[in-house]
């Protein structure tokens, strides 16, 4: 517990600097977009946000796997935290997308591949998040949880490849394009802003999920504490 | 600035939502280690990393003041283009059209003699357009060496008379030498000693560039690009959507309240 507070005193700064030099990469240095104009500025958070939810998601399903081969509340703790980062992260993007999409596409929502599968995603993990409140029994809610959090990890390449695989709205990526290395595809100052962007969401999202993980810990002592009368 | 709009809700939402969860989150566990430690009777703890949230916060007025000065910034070049540039039209006129434009690119000079002339009967003779223009030369020594020289035709009065010229003439190989340049102001009848001493001593070079610069600030990424009382259009489209775009600049005026 003490080491993950002295991780997080490291964490929190940094992804407080993080996050403004981000701010000033995006909304002051990064020329707007030749067609979308500053809108595209929301790109710095969007991108950044999907990613670190994919990548809380991965930790889902690498906890919840772990949990139901090993059955160690560890791991179950560590992907029910996940889980509740991610599902903010993806909302979150959704929003953002949503935002932009209004001067952009001219509308907020369309029934685009992309966007629907990323709000079934967002749905998964809502319905996870609800199991774990509903199921009173925590080795009970903790398995199910596990295979809920598999499954909507399942989704994620499904997300990745729609752009590919059907005639979206959506634009296909700029920077994890197969045939093109990102700086022969964006602009230099548009791609700085966006790798910083990451980093402070990267950082931000180690902070939360060390904050969360310690509390899940020190639920699992109380409940300890209560049935059994040790920690 | 509308599309700031979007932007700076988007980042509110995203830093606002982040910073209020962080903050839960601590609540969350402080509550949960108080009730630990009442329940083994041991120290209290405290979450060492006070301040992040309250950083997160700043970090919110740090985003508010850095769009705020961008704005600026925009309202800044806005203001110089409108009131520092060749202009044609009635001063009063409700809308103001800016052209950012390079005398060697050739889709401003398709947009000079197919569109420009429709607008100019339609809209700018009768008072409802201010035409202003500004340089955007991207395309190497030529398109500035024109740009400057255009300049030193408004020195004397004949910007317009001398930008159809180049448009004219802009089209053939070599069109925007220094003899060239010359040569078309000596037709128009301007005093040929001053101008050709204007193009030599090259004293335009810096606003030529400065326009440029400002350009691509606002965002204008390719010629022709285009604001119409500060909305961004780019590139010699159908006149339709010039006209649409004037149109709706046209509805806005008479009714401000009401929204696109």
């Amino acid at each position: 517990m003490a080491r993950s507070g002295k991780r997080r005193k490291i964490l929190g700064p940094l992804a407080l600097v993080f996050i403004v030099a981000g701010l000033y990469f995006a909304l002051v240095k990064a020329p707007p977009d030749a067609l979308q104009g500053d809108a595209q500025r929301i790109m710095y958070l969007h991108i950044p946000s999907i990613l670190t939810a994919y990548l809380s998601f991965f930790i889902v399903f690498v906890g919840s796997a772990l949990y139901l081969w090993k059955r160690e509340p560890r791991d179950d703790i560590l992907a029910h935290s996940a889980a509740e980062i991610g599902t903010l992260l993806t909302a979150l993007t959704i929003v953002e997308g949503s935002i932009w999409g209004k001067p952009t596409w001219g509308v907020w929502w369309t029934w685009d591949a992309r966007l629907t599968l990323t709000a079934i995603l967002l749905l998964i993990f809502i319905g996870y998040l609800m199991l774990r409140v509903l199921i009173e029994d925590e080795s009970r809610a903790a398995v199910a949880g596990a295979v809920v959090g598999i499954i909507g990890f399942l989704d994620i390449p499904l997300i990745h490849m729609s752009v590919y695989w059907w005639r979206t709205l959506h634009q296909p990526p700029s920077i994890l394009r197969p045939d093109k290395a990102p700086w022969d595809n964006v602009h230099p100052a548009m791609l700085t802003a966006l790798a910083v962007n990451f980093v402070a969401f990267l950082l931000l999202y180690f902070y939360l999920l060390s904050l969360r993980v310690e509390l899940g810990e020190t639920r699992e002592k109380i409940r300890r504490l209560k049935l059994y009368g040790e920690s | 600035v509308g599309a700031w709009r979007f932007v700076f809700l988007a980042y509110g939402i995203v830093w606002c939502a982040l910073a209020l969860y962080a903050l839960g989150l601590r609540r969350r566990l402080r509550k949960a280690e108080e009730e630990l430690s009442s329940l083994s009777g041991g120290a209290q703890k405290r979450d060492p990393s006070r301040g992040v949230t309250t950083g997160l916060l700043l970090v919110m007025l740090f985003a508010a003041s850095a769009v705020a000065a961008r704005a600026n910034q925009r309202e800044e070049i806005f203001g110089y283009m409108l009131r520092d540039g060749p202009v044609r039209g009635q001063a009063a006129a409700p809308i103001t059209m800016i052209e950012l434009s390079d005398f060697q690119c050739s889709f401003c000079r398709k947009f000079w003699r197919e569109t420009l002339p429709v607008l100019d009967k339609s809209y700018i003779k009768t008072g409802k357009v201010k035409f202003v223009y500004h340089h955007f030369a991207v395309l190497g020594k030529f398109s500035t060496a024109a740009a400057q020289a255009s300049e030193c035709a408004a020195e004397q009065g004949v910007f317009w008379p001398y930008h159809d010229k180049l448009f004219l003439n802009g089209g053939a190989p070599f069109a925007f030498t220094r003899e060239r340049l010359k040569a078309y102001a000596q037709d128009l009848g301007v005093k040929t000693r001053d101008f050709n001493a204007c193009v030599d001593s090259g004293k335009y070079g810096q606003k030529v560039e400065a326009e440029t610069e400002m350009a691509a600030h606002l965002g204008a990424r390719g010629t022709p690009a285009f604001f119409v009382n500060g909305a961004f259009l780019v590139g010699a489209q159908p006149l339709q959507v010039f006209e649409k775009a004037l149109q709706e600049a046209l509805l806005a005026v008479k009714n401000p309240a009401g929204r696109r």
